[in-house]
């Protein structure tokens, strides 16, 4: 997910909307008959209250900036970083078998900046989608493997080796419905908490100082 | 006459009767003005007897030799005229309906009524600020008062307001009384509105109309307020709290202008511009029948 998401950049923009709104938002002028009362009630802007509403106001932006970044849920810099390059080898038997599904898992799992290639684990090694990181095209290629021909799973993993070469973050998954475990290796993919959630927290950080501000307002 | 100022002279003749009922001769209620006055002048001539003549002034012996009434004219001046001052100043066009509306409307009252009771009535003529008017007298005058005064507008300064009020302190007599209609929002208060007349107490009659915005505002968070009379801004960032301190200041400011006419035994009526025309009328005669005060 990302800005170039239809969905997440529309809430973006709106997310954004709201801000600029506030601050474009100039004082109601209004006619009085006389400050005659108002300056006996003490009602001018001092100091304080200048700086209560700029921090209100910082606060109000802050928080919706906050909220516009957890709706997009944006990936940062550490994500490229830790993008790992990925090989499925796949063994499968027929369609749909295990090994199938477990590659489309690994499909699914991919995150933002992983590229992934799928190999045909027979004799010759066939490339059935080489690396790119678009879930459609990986998904397609597993599809439309038709299990033939003769299996060889070690010259899948020895191309899948050769093909990672020099990758950052390389991993072999091996998807065959002759070795059970093989859908194992792919399930140490690590689930980090993501950067949203630090931002939500933050955010709720700040509607309490707001409303902490709020209240010492109605109260003063 | 429009028909709302048809309306409005036929309100003030109820207005009068149930003020009559209420204190009786006495003008506007106040004590020390029962019994009748008469105009302490020269006789010059006679006129036809014409509606709304003071019967005061039919000439009844020949009313009763020759079957005709005729009235008695007269020269000089005349004691017990009653002076609207009514406040133009912008301020007063603030409120929905507006504080002139009804100060307007309260002045062709009390005139009415004192034109009913045989006082002389003077208003200040449209755009001149201390200008004495037409001396109105008689009943049939109503008209030409409510023309008077409905020609005013309350686009003038303030300044405008206090030049009225000198000119009326220095052309009063013993006997006259000036009907004040203003909101008094300056700072200066009632002490600078007394400073023109020789006894204030005897001479004066307050009528201070507010607007809803004047003593309640309903505005909250960031505002900009502009004084319509000083043109000085203020910027605010009002909250409940803040509305409910400048609530308690109006209140506080009103209970010294009334101790500050107490103080100096001058009557006072506050009224609040959306009131309504009738609710404003009962309270007048019902303040100004209860009045007390240190008038002679």
């Amino acid at each position: 997910m990302g800005l170039w998401q239809p969905e997440q950049l529309v809430w973006f923009v709106l997310a954004a909307a709201v801000p600029v709104l506030y601050l474009a938002m100039r004082r109601r002028a209004v006619d009085v008959s006389s400050h005659l009362i108002w300056r006996r009630a003490q009602l001018g802007m001092s100091g304080w209250r200048r700086l209560q509403r700029i921090l209100s106001a910082g606060i109000v932006v802050a928080l919706f900036s906050a909220l516009a970044v957890v709706l997009v849920e944006p990936y940062w810099k550490v994500d490229r970083a830790a993008a790992r390059s990925m090989v499925v080898v796949l063994d499968a038997e027929e369609k749909d078998s295990h090994a199938a599904r477990v590659s489309r898992e690994a499909v699914d799992n991919m995150q933002l900046y992983e590229r992934m290639a799928i190999l045909a684990a027979r004799h010759p090694t066939q490339v059935l989608c080489p690396f790119t990181d678009d879930r459609t095209q990986l998904s397609q290629a597993i599809d439309r493997e038709r299990p033939a021909g003769i299996r060889s799973l070690e010259s899948g993993k020895q191309l899948a080796e050769w093909m990672l070469a020099g990758e950052p973050n390389p991993l072999v998954i091996v998807a065959s419905d002759a070795q059970s475990g093989a859908a194992s290796e792919q399930s140490h993919h690590q689930s980090r908490v993501p950067p949203g959630a630090w931002v939500l927290a933050g955010a709720l950080a700040l509607c309490a100082t707001e409303w902490l501000l709020f209240t010492r307002r109605l109260t003063v | 006459m429009t028909p709302a100022g048809r309306e409005l002279l036929a309100r003030c003749e109820g207005a009068w009767n149930a003020a009559r009922r209420s204190w009786g001769k006495r003008l506007f209620g106040l004590p020390g003005n029962r019994g009748p006055v008469l105009a302490a002048t020269q006789s010059t001539g006679q006129a036809d007897y014409a509606t709304g003549d003071d019967f005061r002034n039919v000439d009844w012996q020949r009313a009763a030799r020759h079957d005709e009434l005729v009235t008695r004219l007269h020269r000089g001046v005349e004691t017990g005229t009653v002076q609207l001052v009514l406040d133009r100043s912008r301020s007063m066009g603030i409120g929905t309906p507006s504080k002139f509306t009804l100060a307007q409307e309260l002045a062709v009252v009390l005139g009415y009524w004192a034109l009913a009771a045989g006082r002389s009535v003077q208003c200040s003529p449209v755009g001149s600020a201390g200008a004495a008017g037409t001396l109105l007298c008689g009943r049939r005058m109503a008209s030409r008062l409510l023309a008077a005064l409905q020609a005013q507008t309350a686009e003038q300064e303030d300044d405008f307001f206090y030049g009225d009020l000198a000119s009326v302190g220095r052309r009063l007599r013993r006997g006259d009384v000036a009907v004040v209609l203003s909101d008094l929002l300056h700072a200066e208060g009632i002490a600078r509105l007394a400073a023109p007349f020789a006894r204030p107490a005897e001479q004066l009659l307050i009528v201070q109309v507010l607007a809803a915005e004047d003593l309640e505002p309903t505005w909250l968070d960031g505002v900009a307020t502009r004084s319509i009379e000083a043109g000085s801004t203020m910027k605010l960032d009002l909250t409940v709290a803040d509305l409910a301190r400048y609530r308690a200041a109006a209140a506080e400011w009103c209970r010294q202008t009334r101790n500050a006419c107490q103080a100096r035994g001058i009557p006072l009526v506050q009224l609040r511009s959306d009131v309504g025309f009738d609710p404003a009328m009962e309270y007048l005669i019902h303040i100004l029948a209860g009045y007390r005060g240190a008038r002679r």
